[in-house]
């Protein structure tokens, strides 16, 4: 008997000319899962088909051997999902909120009064629960939004961008919360922004153009990487030419001449140092730009 | 809670739906005291009373002529018009219409308009004095015959709606149900079912197209409020709470409509009467040519059971729609499109064109037009007006769109 196998097999979904997932096989034990991408990877629709919000175009999804799709209701039942980017009723207090979202997951109204409590307790909501969803501030809205996701204890806890549009303290809140979540359950994360995956996902899966391109603990993917990070020191005036011919993770400048830190095979340049690269190197080498930092500026 | 009390929440402490319930009200309200006020009655000098107190005055006025409509009857009318037209008319007060012949007729007027009817070629309030005058009693033996000679008059002349628009068999069909009415019919007071029935169909149309926004929300608002996605990914979403969300938007066409129709019905009745149930519509001269032996009382619940019948049609059709195109925008729009289409199609005289025009959902809501409507049809060799075919085919149809909206909503996709 197999037991929590989440299996995706050639899974893909096409919007007419583009094809959004891309013949992807993958899978899912117990465990935190991070799949990092720039926007538009596909990380939403992947998260929609494992959600059954969206049909597959081909390929199939599996929840110990059984079709989820064909499971219907069997298979939501084990699901909590925040979406992306999600509305509220606007007339419902978030305790409102929370008792609809937990009878339409089928929980007793006994069951419901005491969950409700528990996940108010849990994202910090209780002195919220009587406000109306309407007033609240995006960051309160995503926690109220996690609380539903966790209501029925789901065995598949999909959560796509849930770091979006929090500031720094809620981010590191929001890990921990994560790790608190995370036993004997499949958490499945996506971000585009590495710091949040980096220290919570066992597994981190980076998704390009629909494909997954790479997966595996931070420590594999460094190591599998080809590129490697060098420390050179150039004249500044040669900084642009730099950003021409490699890839450029970062700039210091200083007084006579400026700092670059270069993603490349061998080294750039005579008396370049080899540095330790991070997941951020990795990151830059796949998509050739910076994932968004903590700031949200992902550009160079 | 359970979920259909969350699914009421979500419509009730809606503000477009609260403003919608409010004129709900206010709808009923207006339509029932502009319906009172139809009733007219003038006092002897010349000051027009209306409402209940009409109401009451009028009936008694018409005490005398009420019962069976037979030769004696037909007399002792006779002498008392030509009595009302032989007294010479005062000076008028300009612009008042005649109201000492108005007041002194007010009694009598239903069995008067019944004669003009039977006797008068072209029925005209300026050739009536003189049609009176020259009438004999020995010609209202033939008052009956009179009647129906007239109906076959109508069909068979030529230039009439009739002559155009039926065949042969169907004009048979149509003399034969004229033959068939019962006589002499009964008259007398009816003033309550004739007013109410003629003022409903307005009250139905604007009541289901302000219900219409009530409904499409049920389905549209998840994806207008963006819970679509969480929604749709709970234990219930797709199966349980799509019956539910059906289940209310059939308790909402329902209370809306019968309490709408009944606080109207019972302002309108119990302040007109409930007299005159039991009469024939033929007893009343603007049924004059109706070809069925109905009382006032069965034509009413026709109204009302066709009325509603038409209501569950649209209410599912918009429901279906909101739930297809995720959104209220088409859907609010469909009761009134389809009511106001007829005003645009009456210019079509196509014979084929207006049977097909005749099976438009719209004479649910105005059964006396659809009973008058002048086109037949052949149903399994039978020839039918077109009320039982379209409270046939909308019932049908309403279950239909049912069906569809839940499969809709049960399958949709969110991407
Ligand atoms: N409903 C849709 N219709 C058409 N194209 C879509 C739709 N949803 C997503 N896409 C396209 O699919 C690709 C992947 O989008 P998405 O899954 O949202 O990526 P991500 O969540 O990683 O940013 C993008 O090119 C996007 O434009
Ligand atoms: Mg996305």
């Amino acid at each position: 008997m197999l037991f929590m196998e989440l299996k995706i097999t050639n899974l893909s979904k096409d919007f007419r000319k583009t094809k959004a997932v891309n013949q992807v096989s993958y899978t899912f034990h117990s465990g935190v899962y991070g799949l990092l991408g720039i926007n538009g990877a596909g990380k939403t629709t992947l998260m929609r088909m494992l959600t059954t919000l969206l049909n597959p175009t081909s390929g199939e999804i599996t929840w110990d051997g059984e079709d989820v799709f064909k499971m219907d209701k069997a298979y939501r039942k084990l699901l909590g999902y925040l979406p992306q980017d999600f509305g509220v009723y606007p007339d419902f207090s978030v305790q409102d909120y929370l008792r609809y979202i937990a009878a339409l997951k089928n929980l007793t109204p006994t069951e419901a009064k005491e969950k409700v409590q528990e996940v108010l307790l849990l994202t910090g909501m209780t002195q919220f629960k009587g406000k109306k969803m309407r007033t609240l501030s995006g960051g309160m809205k995503r926690r109220a939004g996690i609380a539903q996701a966790v209501l029925n204890d789901p065995k598949i806890l999909v959560l796509d961008e849930p770091t979006a549009g929090l500031d720094p303290s809620e981010r590191i809140r929001f890990r921990n919360l994560i790790s608190e979540l995370a036993a004997d359950r499949i958490v499945l994360l996506s971000t585009h922004i590495v710091s949040d995956v980096e220290s919570v996902a066992g597994q981190i899966i980076l998704m390009k153009e629909g494909r997954f391109v790479a997966t595996g603990t931070t420590e594999e993917l460094i190591a599998a990487c080809p590129d490697k990070g060098w420390l050179c020191n150039v004249p500044k005036d040669e900084v642009y030419a730099y950003h021409q011919k490699y890839r450029v993770a970062n700039v210091k400048t200083l007084s006579d001449h400026a700092q670059l830190r270069i993603l490349s095979q061998d080294a750039p340049m005579p008396g370049a140092v080899p540095e330790e690269t991070s997941l951020e190197d990795v990151f830059l080498s796949y998509f050739g730009e910076r994932s968004g930092g903590e700031d949200g500026n992902g550009m160079v | 809670m359970t979920l259909m009390g969350y699914e009421l929440k979500k419509m009730v402490s809606k503000r477009t739906n609260q403003i919608v319930l409010f004129l709900l009200v206010l709808l009923v309200a207006y339509t029932s005291s502009k319906t009172l006020k139809q009733v007219e009655w003038i006092d002897e000098a010349g000051n027009p009373i209306t409402g209940r107190a009409a109401a009451v005055k009028l009936r008694q006025d018409m005490e005398p002529w009420t019962g069976t409509l037979d030769q004696p009857m037909l007399e002792s009318a006779l002498v008392r018009l030509k009595e009302i037209y032989g007294t010479p008319q005062p000076d008028l007060r300009p612009g008042e219409n005649n109201w000492l012949l108005r007041h002194n007729l007010q009694g009598i007027k239903h069995v008067a308009d019944l004669i003009g009817l039977a006797y008068g070629d072209e029925y005209e309030d300026e050739t009536y004095a003189e049609m009176i005058e020259s009438l004999q009693s020995e010609d209202l033996l033939r008052f009956y015959e009179n009647k129906i000679a007239g109906h076959m008059a109508f069909l068979y002349k030529e230039g009439n709606w009739g002559y155009y628009s039926y065949t042969e068999e169907e004009k048979q069909y149509i003399m034969e149900q004229y033959r068939s009415l019962e006589t002499p019919i009964e008259v007398g007071y009816q003033e309550g079912w004739v007013q109410a029935s003629e003022q409903i169909p307005s009250l139905m149309k604007y009541c289901v197209i302000l219900l219409s926004f009530l409904l499409a929300g049920i389905f549209a608002d998840e994806f207008s409020w963006k819970t679509d996605s969480v929604y749709y990914n709970t234990y219930h979403g797709r199966t349980k709470s799509t019956v539910i969300k059906l289940l209310l938007g059939f308790i909402t066409i329902t209370l809306v409509y019968w309490l709408c129709m009944g606080c109207f019905s019972l302002v309108v009745l119990g302040n007109l009467g409930t007299d005159g149930a039991e009469l024939m519509l033929q007893s009343c001269p603007r049924y004059w040519s109706v070809r069925y032996d109905m009382t006032f009382l069965q034509y009413y619940g026709l109204i009302l059971g066709a009325g509603y019948i038409g209501f569950l049609f649209m209410g599912f059709l918009v429901m279906w729609v909101s739930a297809k195109t995720k959104s209220s925008v088409l859907a609010v729009l469909i009761p009134s499109v389809m009511l106001l289409l007829p005003m645009f199609l009456r210019e079509i005289f196509n014979p084929f064109l207006r049977k097909v025009i005749g099976l438009l959902p719209h004479w649910l809501m105005d059964i006396e037009q659809a009973i008058r409507y002048q086109y037949l049809y052949k149903v399994f060799g039978q020839v039918t007006c077109l009320v039982p075919i379209v409270l046939v085919m909308y019932s049908s149809l309403s279950i239909l769109f049912a069906l569809l909206c839940y499969w809709e909503y049960r399958h949709k996709q969110i991407a």
